[in-house]
């Protein structure tokens, strides 16, 4: 068992900050091109060849979207792990991942009031504004019947999960580097195994292992732990996966458990390379903005396309975007400054 | 694209011995010998409880049954990786003629045993009785069933010929892989391109599959030449997606190449992963010596596994059950590819030695002993032992 140098653990950080971005860049891709132009019956030519040439023949579903959601939640398993180790705060970050939730269902439930349209989960019914206290409190996302109006709230829920779990592994240390991960393992195996197939809690379930074996991950390469055991805990988590997707009728028939696979060789494989240069990218501005991206995809992004339903859905979904984007920077900036404002009135 | 363990070598790349791949080699060899004895069983319509259950807890990645293709492609992809760091230190002739002492002996050894287990009758499966004439065994010495017709001995040559394909082109390319890297594989993607619009669908001869497969083994050169630092990053992902765009095509424009289902392109971009993650696999496993001693083997593997595999099975199955056939008959391919390997591969390989050592010793400057800066005194890339085994690396794969 030996320790990654300084050097390799910020070649690794970086690591997970650029599938953090290409997780944060199929999001945008897959909800806003993919879905708003399918819900909308809109073909795209780039959307349809993409599909014909790469969704289809590597069984990748939904546009990416899913892949997207699981590199994020590696990342986020990864990170919680090496940022708290890293002295971290555990509250900063529990406001950094929790704080673009709120904002989010605000922002969808005042384009509600505002007559807007708002991009709606897999199974839920009529959306209301009021909606929005139930997402904020995060009972939306766990309770059967409940209609979030921040349809990807559940990610954040995961990150939550993972950010504080994350910290009690970095902090505990020994055992807890495996206890702790086998134990989320179980809550999910069990919850799976007793929940009505139709819970809202099934999408939650079947994506949580994914930050499991960032975690996982960010114990293997920091050389917290002996290899193998994790590769088996890994692999037990990504089962998990597989059998969830076949749990919950709903899941079926995504392919959940080969892009499960892609998403974590993918990572798995950059975290252990050296992907060198240091300057910032664009990879890095999408990582940061990652979570802000997350919900107004399916807020901003969602309702400024639909609202522009009388341009050509092309530019329209270039106008979303960007907007999208636009926000996110704003969004950024703005939890920047509210968490670096009490260090600097200190200062 | 991996953890920088020795400096960059007067190449220009850096030549750390990859045990990662021997790993993937040896796994990907077993994966072989698995499809193939597995799909014999199931062929039979014979239960087999290991068999469905392989089936069924892979099902999720939708793979094509009895783990078919894994081994294809880890073999294609981990060659073009590690051939073509062999190519950057050798000249085209000595490339070719490597290459060819390393490939063709040893197939011509497995089409004389082939052709002797054949006779027998016992491996109907992999050729008819029929098919065990000397105009045959000849035909099949230079690959004539896939360009005149004829039966095949050994149905698990075609992919030699992919990989010959590779070989002949790397060899032309040398100069160019030297001084523009990327241009072989840019150039190699619009060849297959226009091969693939020109050649009908259902044209006899081996091109279209050729064409088909080949660009598994240039994702793999293009991997290597990332790793080298001689290719950016970018460049080699865009090049090299443009391969698998390529791949996916031949799939869909192709007819009676590949078996219908599927299963093909997620495999690949799985292998092309798992060859990223165990490249910089460099554990005690990895670096053990009977993972180093069972990767030495696998091109014997690969030659023999079919004829004796099936001959056991025919011999065994009704008598004894799927399932201990199949376990001596794993266990008689281990020893008969234990034999292969001393009677033809090692020979060959300690010829090919002696040559380069001769060779060296030749070239080695008479006024001094001194090794230049960043190579050895045989002038290959690399110092130490890690280089002399990244040379022999290139070497067992080809």
């Amino acid at each position: 068992m030996s320790h990654a140098s300084a050097g390799a653990r910020h070649a690794q950080v970086r690591a997970a900050r650029v599938v953090r971005a290409a997780g944060a860049a199929l999001l945008l891709y897959s909800y806003l091109w993919g879905l708003w132009s399918d819900q909308r019956g809109v073909r795209l030519a780039l959307v349809d060849e993409t599909r014909e040439w790469v969704s289809r023949p590597l069984g990748i579903g939904e546009d990416g979207g899913p892949l997207g959601i699981m590199l994020l939640l590696l990342a986020s398993g990864f990170t919680s792990v090496r940022a708290s180790g890293a002295g971290r705060s555990v509250r900063d970050r529990l406001v950094r991942v929790y704080l673009p939730l709120v904002v989010g269902a605000a922002v969808a439930a005042a384009l509600l009031l505002a007559g807007g349209d708002v991009l709606a989960g897999r199974d839920t019914g009529e959306l209301s504004p009021a909606g929005a206290f139930g997402d904020v409190g995060l009972i939306n996302y766990l309770a059967p019947g409940a209609a979030p109006v921040l349809a990807l709230g559940w990610v954040v829920c995961v990150e939550l999960i993972t950010t504080l779990t994350g910290a009690v592994i970095s902090r505990s240390g020994g055992r807890a580097v495996w206890w702790t991960p086998l134990a989320q393992l179980a809550v999910v195996g069990v919850l799976a195994a007793f929940c009505d197939p139709s819970s809202p809690l099934a999408l939650l379930l079947c994506f949580w292992p994914l930050a499991v074996i960032g975690q996982l991950v960010a114990s293997g390469t920091g050389g917290a732990a002996p290899l193998w055991p994790l590769v088996l805990a890994g692999l037990a988590a990504w089962g998990l996966v597989a059998w969830t997707e076949r749990a919950f009728p709903d899941l079926e028939g995504w392919w959940y458990g080969l892009t499960a696979c892609y998403a974590a060789l993918f990572f798995t494989a950059l975290v252990r390379a050296d992907l060198g240069s240091t300057r910032r990218s664009v990879g890095d501005w999408f990582a940061s903005r990652s979570r802000w991206i997350l919900v107004f995809t399916g807020t901003i992004g969602w309702a400024l396309a639909s609202a522009l339903s009388a341009l050509p859905p092309l530019l329209a979904l270039v106008i979303a975007s960007a907007a999208t984007l636009l926000a996110s920077e704003c969004g950024h900036r703005a939890s920047t400054a509210l968490r670096t404002a009490p260090v600097r009135g200190q200062a | 694209m991996t953890t920088p363990t020795t400096p960059p070598t007067a190449g220009g790349g850096r030549s750390e011995y990859l045990h990662g791949l021997d790993v993937l080699r040896v796994v990907a060899s077993a994966a072989i010998v698995y499809t193939h004895l597995a799909s014999w069983i199931s062929g039979k319509n014979r239960s087999w409880p290991i068999g469905d259950l392989v089936n069924a807890v892979t099902s999720p990645l939708h793979l094509r049954p009895d783990l078919a293709f894994i081994g294809v492609a880890s073999f294609l992809l981990v060659s073009g990786l590690v051939v073509t760091r062999v190519s950057l230190r050798e000249s085209p002739g000595e490339f070719l003629r490597r290459r060819a002492v390393r490939v063709l002996p040893p197939l011509w050894a497995a089409l004389i045993l082939a052709f002797a287990v054949v006779s027998t009758g016992l491996v109907r499966e992999m050729a008819p009785e029929s098919a065990a004439t000397a105009l045959h065994l000849l035909n099949n010495a230079w690959f004539g069933p896939y360009f005149v017709g004829g039966a095949v001995l050994l149905p698990v040559v075609w992919t030699l010929l992919v990989q010959l394909a590779f070989y002949a082109f790397t060899a032309l390319t040398i100069p160019l892989l030297r001084r523009w890297p990327w241009l072989p594989s840019a150039v190699a993607a619009a060849l297959i391109s226009v091969t693939t619009s020109l050649v009908p669908q259902g044209a006899v001869g081996p091109v279209r599959t050729v064409v088909a497969f080949l660009p598994i083994v240039f994702i793999g050169q293009l991997i290597s030449l990332a790793q080298a630092g001689r290719v950016r990053l970018g460049a080699a992902v865009a090049l090299g997606a443009v391969h698998l765009l390529l791949f996916v095509r031949a799939d869909l424009v192709s007819r009676g190449i590949f078996t219908p289902g599927g299963g093909y392109h997620n495999v690949l971009l799985m292998i092309v992963l798992l060859v990223l993650l165990f490249m910089s696999a460099n554990g005690p496993v990895a670096r053990s010596r009977w993972t180093r001693a069972l990767a030495r083997r696998t091109y014997s593997v690969y030659l023999v596994h079919m004829p004796i595999g099936f001959a056991v099975l025919e011999l065994l199955v009704d008598a004894i059950g799927a399932s201990w056939a199949l376990l001596i008959s794993v266990l008689v391919i281990a020893v008969a590819t234990e034999l292969f390997y001393r009677a033809v591969e090692r020979p060959l390989e300690r010829l090919l030695r002696r040559r380069r050592r001769r060779r060296a010793d030749l070239e080695r400057p008479v006024d001094t002993d001194e090794p230049t800066p960043g190579g050895n005194r045989d002038g290959l890339a690399g110092r130490g032992a890690d280089a002399g085994r990244s040379a022999r690396q290139g070497a067992d794969i080809a």
